[in-house]
């Protein structure tokens, strides 16, 4: 399950059979809520598994099951109604008799018990719902860097290094590491921090003459790799890293402080 | 008033049906009750193997579609498709006494690309795929009856049929290999 960024439909297939073991359901239905392509592909395996059911031999269920079903419907209508007219005002009923001066209290209390059920009920909810989203999240995380250990280790990812120009900060640099199949890239950095309002910019300069291709915005943070996504096959002459407004410009405007490549 | 169960009528589609319920209109779920109620008491007592707990689950289910018409729309997919997958997770999780596994699945798209809304096709549909698992090898028809009306995990089902947990997932995988083909 753990080979690609998307879950393989055999194991989509598994997960609607409800046959994956709890930790691998939870890691299906947790990617799955946060990738389209796999939530699409996850209705189509229900939908292949839900024939199964007509393995089954087949029966009619007695005509009581119906008889009850409306029953039970036109009970809930009855109901409704009676409330209904109570609301706009039926004629007052005989006394009530003693025993309503413990039913009351009781009644009070149970409403109270109840309403104190329902508050939990609904916090235990909220706590699901927000396990459910940091499992989703933990899942999305996983994948991202499963995705970068990938690209990392794949036979075809190049590495560059890239070295300060007359324009940069001397001794500064970067590594770049290229997958052109995938359209990776994923680099670090040692440069200086940068004044409020600029960032660093890094930059794939096409061989084919075109003008470069940014590889995303970056600012000084340690040792943390950043990782962008860039055209697959986008054959690369060089990288390069200029300085530019915050958020990044589409055409580079600064003057290139590190290059490496060809 | 319910009309009488008979020849089922596939003129209206199951949405129109379903917009039909949104407005309390008891003739249209009569109506997709008749369609759909032989095909889920019939999945549901294969997998309980109890005629009673199926009549319950089946009445259960349609209360629900009655009470909550409105959820239904397009965006889940087949009603036809929803209703299986929601009768046999009701099933499955009172078979493993487990609460919640049912209501999750439920909350999914279901794209079934067979149409069941008329009788003849769900006639037709029936004896092709009770022909298919017939023709399955022993080991795969085992494998996958085991997770569909047993509710085992292929990992419960190794265990079961003493075979290397890769081999049941290879099962599973060829069975429903063989049955897309004969969907598509």
């Amino acid at each position: 399950m753990n080979e690609s960024l998307h879950i393989r439909e055999e194991d989509l297939e598994l997960y609607a059979l409800g046959a994956l073991p709890e930790l691998e359901a939870t890691a299906v239905k947790g990617h799955a809520q946060g990738c389209a392509q796999c939530s699409a592909k996850l209705a189509e395996a229900l939908g292949n598994v839900a024939v199964l059911a007509l393995a089954a031999e087949q029966e009619a269920p007695a005509a009581r099951v119906k008889e009850k079903l409306f029953a039970r419907i036109a009970a809930e209508r009855a109901a409704a109604a009676t409330g209904a007219r109570d609301i706009v005002g039926e004629p007052k009923r005989p006394r009530a008799s003693w025993w309503n001066w413990v039913l009351v209290p009781a009644t009070a209390l149970l409403a109270i018990f109840c309403a104190a059920l329902y508050r939990e009920n609904r916090s235990l909810t909220g706590e699901l719902r927000e396990a459910q989203r940091m499992a989703a999240s933990f899942e999305r995380e996983r994948m991202h860097v499963m995705g970068l250990v990938n690209a990392l280790s794949a036979k075809d990812t190049e590495t560059i290094r890239l070295a300060s120009t007359k324009d940069g900060f001397p001794g500064s640099g970067a590594v770049v590491r290229y997958n052109k199949r995938l359209g990776k890239v994923i680099y670090t950095a040692d440069l200086p921090e940068l004044p409020p309002g600029k960032v660093y910019q890094m930059w794939l300069v096409p061989t084919s003459g075109e003008p470069p291709i940014s590889a995303g915005t970056f600012t000084p943070n340690g040792s943390r790799p950043w990782d962008t996504q860039v055209p697959a096959n986008s054959d690369a002459k060089a990288f390069a890293v200029t300085v530019e407004p915050e958020g990044g410009v589409p055409k580079a405007t600064g003057k290139i402080i590190l290059l490496g490549g060809g | 008033m319910v009309k009488p169960a008979g020849k089922l009528d596939a003129r209206e589609t199951d949405w129109s049906l379903l917009e039909r319920v949104t407005r309390k209109d008891e003739a249209a779920l009569s109506e997709l009750y008749d369609r759909y109620s032989g095909l889920v008491y019939s999945e549901v007592k294969r997998i309980l193997r109890d005629g009673g707990a199926a009549e319950e689950i089946l009445q259960d289910l349609f209360y629900q579609v009655w009470r909550t018409a409105e959820r239904f729309d397009a965006s889940r997919g087949s009603f036809a498709g929803w209703v299986l997958v929601a009768a046999r997770n009701r099933a499955i999780s009172k078979l493993r006494k487990k609460g919640d596994k049912g209501e999750e699945l439920e909350n999914n798209k279901v794209d079934l690309k067979v149409n069941l809304e008329s009788s003849t096709q769900q006639s037709l549909l029936v004896q092709k795929i009770r022909a298919v698992m017939g023709s399955l090898p022993e080991g795969q028809r085992e494998a996958v009856e085991c997770a569909y009306f047993e509710g085992m995990t292929h990992t419960e089902i190794a265990e079961k049929t003493g075979q290397p947990l890769g081999t049941v997932k290879t099962r599973i995988r060829m069975a429903m290999e063989t049955l897309k083909k004969v969907l598509s």
